[in-house]
């Protein structure tokens, strides 16, 4: 039986490798694509993923809910992420404000994450995705990949929830725009 | 029928060869044991409680059955009483003092 993450945890806390071996196995893939996804550069995105594993096996003991590890070590390689894109000299006003607006109902906008796309589809629509500025993309692929909630990516990315919700409306809605506009 | 595949496992798919490298990243950043006294105690006496807690009955078992079944003890020789302890010494002494007269005679 798969051990959750709290008992690999408290393993872990005691200098355990092993479980600190199924930890970051279970968590790797999903990390790296979010930082390969933003950086689209597989060496720096691997570079952020090692560098990622080694503050959290270093910082363990400022985790204080068990239950929050994966947006914790995911608010980890977003930092990191944002130090990346500072070093490549990116422009930073990309990942500021996009329309970000606190009010506005999400009910016309289908989710991605129960969206299925054909495999010949599939390359278009991340095409579209990539055209996406880089908050917009951070939020949709947080929301995507690992299911967080708009309080959990705020945290993890260190914006208010009520940006959170803009981006993610307006990433939905650009790909929407996208999709409509596709012959 | 192809029912198509979630964004989630679109994505993944797009990068699921890199995991020979993650896998080497992960190992990298594993932390290596350290060796604690405290460490190799838990494991030698943690672990296996219950067998140590019954080898420690069975040793108590023994014990307890050797003081009240063993052989019996042979009594030690009474020791004389310190006068007659003394004068034998006394008699010792006199008799190695007349060899020496008898030495210095010579």
């Amino acid at each position: 039986m798969a051990s959750s993450d709290s008992d690999l945890l408290n393993a872990a806390r005691h200098n355990a490798p092993d479980a600190w071996d199924t930890l970051l196995k279970r968590h790797q893939l999903p990390l790296y694509t979010y930082a390969a996804e933003l950086l689209r550069d597989e060496s720096a995105a691997l570079d952020v993923v090692q560098e990622t594993f080694v503050a959290a096996v270093r910082h363990i003991a400022t985790l204080r809910d068990d239950a929050r590890f994966a947006s914790w070590l995911f608010g980890i390689a977003h930092q990191k992420i944002v130090q990346q894109w500072r070093r490549v000299r990116r422009d930073e006003a990309l990942f500021v404000a996009h329309h970000d607006a606190d009010d506005f109902t999400d009910t016309e906008t289908a989710d991605p994450r129960t969206l299925l796309l054909q495999h010949e589809h599939a390359a278009a629509f991340f095409k579209l995705v990539d055209a996406l500025p880089d908050s917009q993309r951070s939020t949709l692929l947080l929301h995507v990949l690992e299911d967080f909630s708009l309080a959990e990516i705020a945290d993890i990315t260190g914006v208010p929830v009520g940006t959170v919700k803009s981006r993610l409306h307006h990433a939905k809605r650009a790909l929407r725009r996208k999709v409509d506009a596709t012959p | 029928m192809n029912k198509g595949r979630s964004v989630r496992e679109h994505l993944l798919a797009r990068h699921r060869e890199i995991k020979p490298q993650l896998d080497a990243c992960r190992r990298d950043a594993l932390p290596t044991r350290t060796f604690s006294w405290r460490e190799l105690v838990a494991e030698v006496f943690g672990v296996q409680r219950q067998a140590w807690r019954i080898l420690g009955l069975v040793w108590l078992a023994l014990i307890s059955f050797h003081l009240a079944f063993g052989p019996e003890r042979v009594p030690r020789p009474a020791t004389p009483p310190p006068t007659a302890a003394i004068a034998s010494w006394l008699n010792q002494l006199n008799a190695y003092g007349s060899l020496a007269q008898i030495d210095r005679r010579q």
